[in-house]
C-alpha cells in the first residue's frame, strides 16, 4: 500500500510538472463574440456540450480502468 | 416590403432562369413586353445597388447602367407635356425662380416654334421643381452622401451594401444576357444568335431628339424627326446592311455615326467596331425593307410604316406606368425621378393588382391599407435623419464561466468510475483530473469543451432592422427609407429539426471517431 502512494504521489509531482495548457488564456477572446444567440439558433452548441462531456468523462473512465488495470498488472500493455 | 424584395427576387430568378431560352427556339421567346419588364427590373437592381451602396448617390454618372435612358424618358414626359409645362412655374431646389429657358434640353421644342428652345443643361433639368415641392424643400439635400463608402461606417450592414454592389454588378451581367431580346421586337425573324439586330423600340410621334445610352457605348435614338429640318430618321434594310436615312438621304454621319453592316458596326470612316458585333442596338426609328416605302414615309405618308413594327410605346409606356406609380413617386415633374422604385414597383404592380383607379392609386390610399399593398411602399419620412440609427447588435446572453474554478480538493477514495456526472464540479474534485485538464497535453479536451462552452448562449431566431436609405436630391422631401425586418422566428420549427439533425450528425461523428479510435486496429 505504500509502494502505492508513492507511486501515486509521483504521478501526481509528474503531471504537476508538465505545462500549463497554452490555449486557456486564448479561450476567453471568444467570450461574448456578438450574435452567439443567433449562432445557437443553428447550432446546438449547448447540446453538444453536454454530449461532449459525457464522452469525455466516459474516455476518462475508460483510460482510468485501464489504468487501473495495467497499473494492478492484468494488462502486459 | 416583403412582397416587394420577394417580387423583386423572383424575378431576378426569373430573369437568371431565361438567357439560355433564345438558344433553344424561336417560339419560347419572351415577349417583348415581358422582356422589357425584366429589362426595367434589372436596371432597377442596378440602381438601387449603386444608390444603396454609396457607389453613386444620383443618377447623374453616366459610367454605368441606363441611367442615361432615364433622362431620356423624363424627357420623353416632359416632351410630351409640353403644353402642361408651359404653365406651371419652376423653382430650383434652393427655392429660388427657375425660367425654363435655364433647364430645358437644348435640343428641346417646348413651344412648338419648329427650332430648339435654348440653353438648359441636364444637371439644370434634373434641379427644377415645382411649387408643390417648395414646400418640402427643407433639408432637401440633406443625406445625399449618407450611403458614401467610409471606413468609419464600416459595420456588417455596409458589407450587404457592398454585396448590395455586387448584385448590381451581377444584373448588369444579366442585363448582357438579356440584350438579345430586344432582338425579339420589330422585324426580327430568327434566332438573334444569327442575325444581326437592330431592335425596334416603337414609333414615337411626338418625340423629338431623343438619345439613350446603356454605359457608354450602346446608343439608341428614340426619335422620329430632327428638331430643326423636322427631317424624318428611318432606317433601310438591305439583307443584313442597315443604312439609316436622314428624309430622303443616307445619313452615316448623324448620331451614333455607325451603320449595321455584315454582322458589324461601322462608321463613316469604314471604322469597324468588332466589339459591337455582338451587341443589339435598338431604335425607335421605322426599319423599312421598301426602299420607297421608306422615302413616302420620310415625307409624310404615316401609312407606310412597316406593320411589324408595333414595338414598345415609349410614350404609352410611360404614362401608363406614371398614372400607376406617380402616387408612389410622388414627384409632379419627373415620373421616373427615381427608376430603382418606379422599375421596381412596376414589376410589384402586376402582381398586386395595383387599382387603375386614380382615386385609389394616391399615397395616402395606399399607406391607408397596410395589410394589402401598403406595405411595399417606401416609408416616407417626414423628419429624415442623414444619420442611420446605429445597427442593433444582439446583446450576447451571458456566457457561462470558460474556465471552472477548480476547487482542489483531494478526495481521498476518488470515484472516478461513476460515469454519471451531473456537472464538471464532480470532476474537478480529483486532483489527478483537475491537473489533467490544466495541463498540456491532457488539457486538449477541456480546452476545447471551454472553447466550445463559450459559443453557448440562449437560442434567438435571427432578428435584424435596418433601415436603407434612399435620398437622390429631387425626392420628397427627404429622400426615401426601406424598412428591412428579417426575423427568422417563424422558421423555429425548421431550425429545431436542423439542430436535432446537427447534433444527430455530432453524435454520429464522435461515434465513429470513438470506435475508429479504440477498436480501429491500432491506427
Amino acid at each position: 500500500m505504500k509502494e502505492l502512494t508513492i507511486k501515486f504521489a509521483v504521478l501526481v509531482l509528474v503531471l504537476s510538472l508538465l505545462p500549463v495548457s497554452p490555449f486557456t488564456r486564448f479561450i476567453s477572446y471568444f467570450e461574448n463574440i456578438p450574435f452567439l444567440s443567433v449562432l445557437n439558433w443553428f447550432v446546438p452548441v449547448s447540446d453538444i456540450l453536454v454530449v461532449l462531456e459525457i464522452w469525455l468523462v466516459v474516455v476518462a473512465v475508460f483510460y482510468g480502468i485501464m489504468w487501473v488495470l495495467n497499473f494492478v498488472g492484468l494488462l502486459k500493455n | 416590403m416583403k412582397r416587394f424584395i420577394s417580387v423583386l427576387l423572383t424575378s431576378l430568378l426569373f430573369v437568371l432562369s431565361v438567357p439560355a431560352v433564345p438558344a433553344k427556339s424561336a417560339p419560347l421567346y419572351l415577349t417583348g413586353d415581358q422582356a422589357y419588364e425584366i429589362y426595367l427590373s434589372i436596371l432597377s437592381l442596378i440602381e438601387t445597388g449603386r444608390l444603396a451602396s454609396g457607389y453613386d448617390n444620383s443618377i447623374f454618372s453616366s459610367d454605368f447602367a441606363d441611367f442615361q435612358s432615364n433622362i431620356a424618358e423624363i424627357n420623353s414626359y416632359l416632351a410630351s407635356h409640353s403644353q402642361e409645362l408651359n404653365g406651371i412655374d419652376f423653382y430650383w431646389t434652393d427655392g429660388s425662380s427657375a425660367l425654363k429657358e435655364d433647364w430645358v434640353d437644348e435640343d428641346w421644342d417646348l413651344d412648338g416654334d419648329g427650332t430648339a428652345d435654348a440653353t438648359g443643361t441636364l444637371s439644370n433639368k434634373l434641379s427644377v421643381l415645382t411649387q408643390d415641392k417648395i414646400d418640402e424643400l427643407e433639408n432637401f439635400n440633406s443625406g445625399m452622401n449618407d450611403n458614401s463608402f467610409n471606413e468609419e461606417n464600416n459595420n456588417p450592414f455596409d458589407i450587404l451594401k457592398r454585396v448590395a454592389i455586387g448584385a448590381a454588378v451581377t444584373a448588369g451581367g444579366v442585363f448582357a444576357c438579356l440584350k438579345g431580346f430586344w432582338g425579339q421586337k420589330g422585324e426580327l425573324t430568327s434566332s438573334p444568335s444569327t442575325v444581326p439586330v437592330l431592335g425596334y423600340t416603337g414609333y414615337q410621334e411626338g418625340m423629338y431628339k431623343q438619345m439613350y445610352y446603356i454605359g457608354s457605348e450602346y446608343t439608341y435614338m428614340a426619335y422620329n424627326y430632327d428638331t430643326v429640318s423636322g427631317a424624318r430618321q428611318w432606317f433601310y434594310r438591305n439583307g443584313n446592311t442597315y443604312t439609316q436615312y436622314y428624309g430622303g438621304n443616307p445619313n452615316y454621319y448623324t448620331w451614333f455615326n455607325k451603320s449595321f453592316r455584315n454582322n458589324t458596326w461601322e462608321n463613316g470612316g469604314g471604322y469597324l467596331y468588332g466589339s459591337f458585333s455582338a451587341l443589339y442596338f435598338t431604335t425607335n426609328l421605322p426599319i423599312f425593307t421598301n426602299y420607297d416605302d421608306g422615302i413616302a414615309w420620310s415625307n409624310g405618308d404615316n401609312s407606310k410604316i412597316p406593320s411589324n413594327q408595333l414595338g414598345f410605346n415609349f410614350q404609352t409606356l410611360n404614362n401608363e406606368l406614371y398614372n400607376s406609380l406617380l402616387p408612389l413617386i410622388d414627384t409632379n415633374i419627373r415620373p421616373y425621378g427615381f427608376i430603382g422604385i418606379a422599375n421596381g414597383l412596376s414589376v410589384a404592380r402586376h402582381d398586386l393588382n395595383l387599382s387603375s383607379d386614380p382615386a385609389e392609386n394616391t399615397q395616402q390610399w395606399l399607406i391607408d391599407v397596410p395589410d394589402t399593398i401598403g406595405d411595399i411602399i417606401p416609408e416616407y419620412i417626414p423628419d429624415y435623419d442623414p444619420i442611420p440609427p446605429p445597427v442593433p447588435v444582439p446583446d450576447p446572453d451571458p456566457i457561462p464561466d470558460p474556465i471552472p474554478d477548480p476547487e482542489p480538493e483531494p478526495d481521498p477514495d476518488p470515484d472516478i468510475g461513476d460515469p454519471i456526472v451531473d456537472d464538471e464540479g464532480d470532476l474537478t474534485e480529483i486532483p489527478i483530473v483537475e491537473g489533467l485538464q490544466g495541463r498540456f497535453p491532457f488539457s486538449i479536451p477541456w480546452d476545447i469543451k471551454h472553447l466550445i462552452s463559450n459559443l453557448s448562449a440562449e437560442r434567438e431566431a435571427p432578428s435584424f432592422e435596418y433601415d436603407f436609405y434612399i435620398s437622390p436630391r429631387w425626392l420628397p422631401p427627404n429622400g426615401f427609407i426601406y424598412h428591412f425586418e428579417i426575423d427568422l422566428s417563424s422558421f423555429d420549427f425548421l431550425a429545431s429539426l436542423f439542430r436535432r439533425l446537427f447534433l444527430l450528425s455530432f453524435i454520429i461523428g464522435l461515434a465513429v471517431y470513438s470506435y475508429a479510435k479504440f477498436f480501429g486496429g491500432g491506427e
